[in-house]
């Protein structure tokens, strides 16, 4: 252990051989000492021989780092004044090194767990992913996109309706019996018929349309001898978002009871 | 259902609702489709008449109507 200013003064041929040998020694044995050396310079090594620490001084010769402990017969190199090996090196908690140590990756499941990997049969809801929303946004839009683009073809099949002419839905329907004391047979989106007389019914609907300008469309049939079937609105009669009165009538313009009374709406 | 709903039309005769399976009881589409401030009646259909012959001629009695009002 040796440690000199680096300083060959002017003297007498046996001094300068002992100071150039102090000198050497302190170059072979890198400043080694319990105290730093009186003289430093930039980059300088010193063993540190209290603390068993190898360090160097930084650029501006202001400061000294550590760079190795001296570990028994090995060393323990050092980053940034930590001893590596055992270091907290980011708190990203995606990646496996956001682990206190890397040991905790020995087993394949706890890598898995560090990296937020999905593809993990204990975890098919993905909720280790930290992507896994995003990644359900992806599958979800390209599943509508998909139905979307699809629809419009299987229901035109569905309903065999060909030419590229627009389809509109029926909103609501009913078919009833309108003799003795009427009764309903089916119906869609109507809640309730009203016989208000004889021939004279208005239909209330379960779900009010977006306005009363729908259509309405009727049929019937007579089983009495009667006339034929005219089924239409009256005069004046409600016509509303939640209500339509109609009227069955014989071919001499005469309200009468049709024991099949059938009508659609559409909007 | 084998119910029916009566109120009075506004000319004096009785109007005899018969309600849809629709998914709502008969006392929600009574409330839903009587006439806004029309007191009804919830009656079984055996005791509606099944003679229509004097339809426009049936009356009913205000004070029996008490089941409820139209919203």
């Amino acid at each position: 252990m040796a440690q000199h200013d680096y300083n060959i003064g002017d003297q007498n041929g046996f001094d300068f051989l002992v100071d150039l040998n102090n000198a050497l020694s302190a170059i072979a044995t890198n400043n080694a000492g319990s105290s730093e050396p009186n003289t430093t310079f930039a980059h300088m090594l010193w063993f540190d021989t209290n603390n068993d620490l190898m360090k160097m001084r930084n650029q501006a010769n202001s400061a000294w780092v550590v760079v190795a402990k001296k570990d028994g017969s090995g060393w323990t190199p050092y980053r940034q004044g930590t001893a590596l090996g055992t270091a907290s090196v980011q708190p990203d908690t995606r990646y496996a090194h956001r682990s206190n140590n890397l040991s905790d990756l020995g087993s394949a499941t706890t890598a898995r767990a560090n990296l937020g990997a999905a593809e993990d049969s204990s975890d098919p809801n993905f909720t280790n992913d930290p992507n896994a929303a995003a990644r359900r946004g992806l599958v979800q839009q390209k599943l509508i996109n998909l139905i979307l683009d699809t629809i419009p073809g299987l229901v035109e099949a569905e309903l065999n309706a060909s030419g590229t002419a627009p389809m509109y839905a029926c909103r609501a329907w009913v078919n009833f019996n309108g003799e003795d004391t009427a009764s309903i047979r089916a119906s869609g989106n109507v809640s309730s018929i009203t016989d208000n007389g004889t021939g004279d019914y208005t239909v209330n609907f379960t779900t009010g349309m977006e306005d009363a300008n729908y259509a309405m469309s009727g049929s019937g049939e007579d089983t009495d001898g009667a006339g034929d079937v005219t089924i239409g609105r009256p005069n004046g009669g409600t016509k509303t978002t939640t209500a339509c009165r109609i009227k069955t009538v014989t071919s001499g313009a005469n309200v009468d009871d049709y024991p099949s009374v059938e009508v659609m709406f559409f909007r | 259902m084998n119910q029916r709903i009566i109120y009075k039309t506004d000319a004096g005769g009785v109007a005899i609702m018969t309600p849809a399976d629709c998914g709502l009881t008969i006392e929600q589409i009574a409330a839903k489709d009587v006439p806004t401030g029309k007191p009804y009646k919830i009656v079984d259909v055996a005791d509606i008449p099944t003679d229509r012959q004097w339809r426009a001629e049936w009356t009913v009695d205000e004070a029996d109507l008490t089941d409820g009002v139209g919203a």
